[in-house]
């Protein structure tokens, strides 16, 4: 078996920290390596124990979540962030997205769900919800300027690489879009490395931004 | 106000009976004059009680005066007791303010043109155009200002009103935010331990966990779309966690920065439930900001005491307050928030001068105790 994953959960609440923690140590493919109370406790942890992945709270005294992200993330890249926040205000999503986090998700997300975030994030995929994935859309047409130094034309993709590229764009994960596409996940992984190639994209936010101003998929208007 | 008044009235009262001797007629018995100047200068002492009487009173001795020749008042004392009539007068009734200025203007312009003011004579032609121009324009200044302070006393009704509003859209906000985290908890916690459970546990005991959860969860939903609502804006203090008991120093400490010195007194209030240190955090962070704000450089006493059933919040400052009644006036603001808070736990509040010097702020509210953690 491979190495275990090492999390560090940052939150100001004890009740929370312990309890994921618990979480983490319940599986035995994870392993809970400190908890941090503050933003500026997770990016000393983070800078010492060199996690795999901390699940960050954004709301926390001294320094808040995206800061600590944006630290930890220029520090460590090596280092996974999966904020794990009470509230999903767009403001809080943008903002750790830019800072660098790879995921967020909601605390009263399942357990089962939570785990298997944290493994996503793990092994270097992002994790959005459709919602957010929806509402990044919508933000990035609220603010779309044409002023894109690299035009984001879609001709050098395959047809495959489209659907796929369309799925993660709905926040789809790989192992739904290969569930999806009736692929084996190690395909769509490899189509999501293409992408990432040849859209000059550095995670899933960025292939979902180029999905969009190519036109490919279209802000959903409610 | 009324003493100004009485001094006006004993003044004109020596002044009136020298504009009258200088006449070209020889005067009339002296009693008789004394009399009359008393009837129009006296009574005027009083206008600001009674004002339609006074000025009745004036009004009527005055034309007295005149028609029997006693004296060449200028109608100075009917001007001077209609200016509170016109002040007090209800709005939307008689003349408007533009007609009664605009006819004193035609009658004067009417007087200059037929003769020269200052050779007040006793004939009723002069009297006619000229007499009804003080008091008249006495009535257009006292009916403006009139208008204006009721102008005036809209809008600040309508501030306080949107204060008020406002205050109680933020505390709702905070509520349901703190609710939110603890529901959160519930939802993570119930979760977690359903996933960790023994494989042999009763069925009950996972089903009773899994109902906790999802319910939890779903009010969570709901929380948030309500807060969604509420919320105006992102707060600058949406990063950082909600303030409690253990941010107070931090005040204190920022009271210190701008000359308030604040001396901190908190006892046994450190596990107050979360709403409520955030209330006592709001209402010192409120009663500092307003010593800062009209107290100028001073010292200041925060005490916070919990009693198990109750926590007592006092902040007391030794400064000058700059504001004749903060209660009421611009210092209102803050007091706003502080009452509507205290109203939302039943508690008791109040805020007013000091004995000798200074301006206090007293709260008090009921909480259950001992039943976290």
């Amino acid at each position: 078996m491979t190495e275990r994953i090492r999390v560090l959960v940052a939150d100001d609440q004890a009740l929370l920290r312990g309890t994921f923690r618990l979480l983490v140590d319940s599986a035995p493919d994870l392993v809970a390596i400190g908890e941090a109370r503050t933003g500026a406790e997770a990016v000393d942890v983070a800078r010492r124990g060199d996690p795999d992945v901390v699940l960050m709270d954004i709301r926390m005294p001294e320094l808040d979540g995206i800061e600590a992200t944006r630290l930890i993330c220029a520090a460590s890249p090596g280092t996974r962030v999966l904020i794990l926040t009470m509230f999903d205000l767009d403001s809080y999503v943008f903002g750790a997205l830019r800072a660098g986090a790879s995921g967020f998700l909601l605390k009263d997300t399942p357990p089962e769900d939570l785990l298997s975030g944290i493994r996503t994030v793990a092994a270097g995929e992002g994790l959005l919800t459709p919602r957010m994935t929806g509402r990044l859309i919508a933000e990035f047409a609220r603010h779309a300027h044409p002023t894109a130094a690299v035009p984001r034309t879609l001709d050098g993709l395959t047809t495959r690489e489209r659907e796929v590229l369309t799925l993660v764009a709905r926040g789809l994960s790989n192992a739904e879009i290969a569930g999806h596409l009736h692929l084996s996940p190690a395909t769509v992984k490899s189509h999501v490395g293409h992408l990432f190639t040849k859209l000059a994209a550095r995670d899933r936010a960025q292939l979902v931004i180029a999905a969009y101003e190519s036109g490919l998929v279209a802000a959903d208007r409610r | 106000m009324v003493a100004a008044d009485g001094v006006i009235a004993c003044v004109y009262a020596l002044v009136l009976p020298m504009m009258t001797r200088d006449g070209p007629t020889p005067g009339p018995a002296l009693w008789w004059q004394g009399m009359v100047v008393a009837g129009i200068a006296l009574p005027c002492a009083a206008r600001r009680v009674w004002p339609v009487p006074v000025f009745w009173t004036v009004l009527a001795v005055t034309v007295f005066g005149w028609s029997t020749g006693h004296l060449r008042e200028p109608f100075a004392a009917a001007a001077f007791a209609l200016y509170p009539v016109a002040l007090a007068d209800a709005p939307r009734r008689g003349p408007s303010t533009r007609v009664i200025a605009s006819v004193s203007l035609g009658l004067l312009a009417v007087g200059l043109v037929a003769g020269t003011p200052v050779a007040w004579q006793g004939d009723l032609v002069r009297l006619l155009p000229l007499g009804p121009v003080m008091p008249g324009a006495s009535w257009a200044i006292g009916r403006a200002l009139r208008d204006r302070r009721a102008a005036a006393a809209r809008v600040t009704e309508e501030l306080a009103g949107r204060a008020v509003a406002e205050e109680r859209l933020r505390i709702a906000r905070e509520l349901h935010d703190s609710v939110a985290h603890s529901m959160g908890v519930v939802a993570a916690k119930a979760g977690v331990t359903r996933l960790l459970l023994p494989a042999g546990t009763d069925a009950s005991v996972r089903a009773a966990l899994h109902t906790i959860e999802t319910t939890s969860r779903e009010a969570l939903t709901e929380m948030r779309r309500m807060l969604g609502v509420l919320r105006t804006e992102v707060g600058p203090d949406e990063l950082a966690p909600a303030p409690g008991i253990a941010q107070l120093p931090e005040l204190v400490r920022q009271a210190a920065t701008v000359g308030v010195r604040a001396e901190l007194d908190v006892r046994a209030a450190g596990d107050l439930p979360d709403t409520v240190q955030l209330t006592v955090y709001r209402i010192v962070q409120e009663a500092l900001t307003n010593v800062v704000k009209h107290a100028g450089p001073t010292r200041c006493r925060v005490v916070v005491a919990a009693t198990g059933q109750e926590v007592r919040i006092e902040v007391a400052d030794d400064g000058e307050t700059d504001l004749a009644d903060p209660a009421a006036g611009a210092g209102g603001h803050g007091l706003v928030g502080m009452r509507e808070r205290v109203a939302m736990y039943g508690g008791e509040f109040s805020a007013g001068r000091r004995d000798i010097r200074g301006f206090y702020v007293s709260a008090s509210l009921p909480y259950r105790a001992g039943e976290r953690r």
